[in-house]
């Protein structure tokens, strides 16, 4: 039996709001909320709630047969609860019928994995517990930001408990070996690794509704005999996509839900496939190698690495501001410091800086350019900076007053 | 092709972007192997290689006897001219001052005058007029040489103020009508001829300007401020938006006092804005250099950390194309011609101060940023050469020779 896990990314960040050059110094918020609220109500009516109870109805109908595992990062969670509680409920639901696996992730979709260990760790175990109240869950498998995976991210996953990592099955790692399989990484003890398929996925994902593609329509019967074709060798099938796949990036109109319907229809009375967790996977299947990736890999981008984030001047100095902010930003112990910092680490506000050239999906990015994009972050940012100072030379103040007292 | 060129002006005679661009354009058609015959109002000396002439029209004899072909024409064609003059001016010159003075409208005509003895005795294949000023005189070549005429748009009646000029209007309509292809700087341009002048689409083409290599490595003065540098270079008038500058310096200056803001060229609006500078108090700020010469120019721009174009209506715009070979990172206006070939530019409304003013403040702050705007300038730049300018010109020829 072939292992069919789909594995859903459930992500929005916190966008900023037009923030004007005058605005530094005055502390304002920083985020859109109305156009947060906006984007995150128009994707949880077009996508996650139908998607959701097209799940539940499924597993109504077939119990155990239907499984599938959700990455949703700390930010969703977030919004979700500010702004439209009901999808939260949906979710609820669906971990209620055990039948669904929530993998762990870092709390704000950051680049913490390539910028800064201890940010990394204090963003999974935020995540952690997030899932933990909200679903009663605790996450096994590992998804980072985008992908992202190397030896070095690995050791850091590992060294978190994780049993293992999704990744993308990228052709620069597997060297003509298959991504349906198990792998290894180099750390120790090893993280199994899952390997995204990358045609597969983007099969659904990017082209299931482009007239000029040459599979066009695509139908669930034609997708299952695709997956029927694979070699017997291949163990499983990871197809990771982006949860709006269904409804927002492919509309209603487009068939798409039918096509999820009748595909784990198919898939839940076939004999030779078996939708599948990863956490069920580690259990039954094995690893076949070891496999290096010495430089990172992601799903993002051109390169499939980590330059859809930080290959330009713009994105280098605004993430390295940011990062050089952390020990400031932690000692302050302020939590509304916190959050601004947690919110203004999300990856997606560097990938609005990418370059000019680069395609970027659809993402809801709210620049006209990427310069545009550099302008209010930055802007952002000094405001922040000068709060973090304000604070942290107000709580010196307090404490000089006190060993003063003390000394007295 | 042997061409006749008209134009207005030709370095070392320069006022505006004009000549510049002239000169650019023929020394790119004479490596095509073009002839060029360029006749303009008074040129500082004629010069003459090989296949270039330079021919001012202050030396030229008018004719001495009344021609029964030329005369009714030019009644016809420029009324303004009052005929008994021109048989007065019989074997004599008209003296040209070949600036944009109080005449200028009848030094026009008289430019027309001219070139109906010249359209005679001169060999040419095509007459490329550039402007307005010099389409009553491609008119006329073309009445009498029989050959096609192609009238180049560097701006229009629209770009020059906020009030329509009629009569120059009017002539520039004329000039469009008759020719057989009508080159405009951008599309931005195009398009007016288009919807302003009711021209036929078929006949317009876009022919973009480009820029010289210029060797940039030499080592011109830089400032003697200890702050940064932020310019504005070209005529203080309506269509440069001089006035939303200032407002965006207002606006930068309540931030960073760490800022100088250099207004450098002269215009009509020019004491206007001194005005409102100093009723604004920034004139410790905002300095005025008044007109600047070639290499004046250059060492203006060695001094600036930030240029920008606010132009309310701007056919096309070398200045910024200048800045951007300096090495400077440059803000243009949404409503430039020259926005069209620099994809990666900054571009703002010219009357959103706000995002102007956030702009400027970005690239004096944020030195990856400016990086950015400056190489994504420059590989744009790369490719916008008056070889490529020629080309488009050549073959436009070739569609109506």
């Amino acid at each position: 039996m072939k292992n069919i896990c789909f594995t859903f990314l459930v992500h929005q960040p916190y966008r900023l709001r037009n923030f004007h050059f005058f605005e530094i110094g005055n502390h304002y918020n920083y985020f859109d909320e109305e156009t947060n609220a906006k984007i995150m109500r128009q994707i949880v009516e077009e996508s996650y709630l139908p998607t959701n109870k097209l799940m539940l109805n499924l597993i109504n109908t077939f119990g155990n047969k239907i499984k599938v595992s959700f990455a949703i990062s700390g930010t969703a969670l977030n919004q979700m609860e500010q702004y439209v509680p009901e999808v939260l409920g949906s979710f609820k639901e669906l971990a209620a019928t055990g039948n669904v696996e929530f993998l762990g992730q870092n709390y704000s979709t950051s680049l913490s994995s390539l910028k800064s260990e201890s940010a990394f760790y204090e963003e999974v175990l935020e995540h952690k517990r997030l899932i933990s109240r909200l679903f009663r869950k605790r996450p096994k498998v590992f998804l980072n930001t985008g992908l992202l995976y190397s030896d070095e991210i690995g050791k850091m996953i590992s060294n978190l408990g994780f049993k293992g990592v999704i990744t993308e099955g990228s052709s620069v790692i597997l060297n003509g070996k298959s991504p349906n399989n198990l792998y290894k990484s180099t750390s120790r003890p090893p993280l199994i690794l899952f390997l995204r398929n990358t045609s597969l996925s983007d099969d659904i994902a990017l082209r299931f509704s482009q007239r000029n593609w040459s599979e066009w329509p695509l139908t669930s019967e034609k997708y299952l005999g695709w997956l029927n074709a694979l070699p017997a060798s291949d163990e499983l099938v990871n197809l990771v996509m982006d949860y709006g796949t269904f409804g927002e990036h492919h509309k209603k109109e487009s068939g798409i839900f039918d096509f999820l319907e009748f595909l784990f229809r198919h898939i839940a009375e076939s004999k030779d496939l078996k939708l599948s967790t990863p956490v069920e996977v580690l259990k039954s299947v094995s690893a076949k190698a070891k496999l290096k990736v010495s430089k990172p890999i992601s799903y993002t981008g051109t390169d499939k690495n980590a330059s859809a984030w930080l290959k330009n001047e713009m994105q280098q100095e605004a993430c390295d501001t940011l990062y050089a902010m952390e020990d400031l930003v932690k000692n302050t112990r302020d939590k509304f410091l916190h959050q601004d910092w947690e919110r203004l680490k999300t990856a997606d506000h560097f990938l609005y800086m990418n370059n000019f050239e680069e395609v970027l999906g659809n993402l809801f990015n709210p620049y006209e350019n990427p310069y545009a994009a550099f302008l209010k972050y930055m802007n952002v940012l000094s405001d922040f900076q000068l709060k973090v100072e304000d604070k942290t030379k107000k709580s010196s103040k307090r404490k000089n007053t006190r060993s003063l007292i003390k000394n007295k | 092709m042997k061409i006749l060129m008209l134009g207005w002006e030709y370095p070392p005679h320069i006022s505006g972007g004009l000549a510049t661009a002239c000169q650019g354009l023929v020394e790119s058609l004479l490596k095509k192997g073009h002839e060029v015959l360029f006749l303009l109002p008074k040129a500082v000396e004629e010069m003459q290689s090989e296949r270039f002439r330079l021919i001012s029209a202050s030396n030229v004899e008018l004719p001495k006897k009344k021609d029964s072909i030329t005369y009714p024409l030019l009644r016809k064609l420029i009324p303004n001219v009052d005929p008994t003059q021109i048989h007065n001016l019989s074997g004599d010159k008209y003296n040209f001052s070949g600036a944009y003075g109080p005449n200028l409208i009848e030094e026009v005509y008289w430019l027309a005058v001219v070139i109906s003895k010249l359209a005679k005795e001169l060999e040419f294949d095509i007459i490329h007029a550039h402007d307005w000023l010099t389409f009553p005189a491609g008119i006329i070549a073309k009445e009498i040489s029989r050959k096609p005429l192609v009238v180049h748009v560097h701006a229009t009646a629209f770009d020059r103020s906020a009030k329509i000029n009629h009569e120059i209007y009017e002539i520039e309509r004329q000039g469009m009508l008759v020719a057989d292809k009508v080159m405009a700087v951008s599309n931005l341009t195009k398009k007016i001829i288009i919807d302003k002048y009711h021209i036929d689409a078929k006949k317009v083409i876009t022919t973009y300007n480009g820029v010289k290599q210029k060797d940039t490595s030499q080592n011109l003065d830089t400032s003697r401020f200890k702050e940064k540098i932020v310019t504005f270079l070209g005529r203080i008038t309506y269509q440069k938006g001089p006035e939303y500058f200032i407002e965006a310096a207002e606006k930068v200056l309540k931030k960073d006092k760490n800022v100088r803001f250099v207004m450098a060229g002269n215009g009509d609006l020019m004491t206007e804005m001194i005005k409102i500078v100093a009723a604004k108090r920034l004139s410790s700020h905002f300095h005025f250099t008044g007109f600047l010469k070639g290499r004046e120019v250059d060492r203006m721009l060695a001094m600036t950390d930030v240029f920008v174009m606010p132009s309310i209506s701007e056919p096309f715009g070398i200045a910024p194309l200048e800045a951007i070979q300096a090495n400077i990172p440059v803000i243009i206006s949404r409503q430039s011609g020259v926005a069209e070939v620099l994809p990666h530019a900054f571009i703002v409304d010219y009357w959103d101060t706000n995002s102007l003013s956030e702009a400027i403040y970005g690239l004096l702050n944020h030195k990856s940023f400016a990086k950015m705007v400056k190489g994504l300038n420059r590989v744009a730049l790369q490719n916008l050469t008056w070889g490529h300018a020629a080309e488009t010109v050549s073959s436009t020829y070739q569609s109506v020779a």
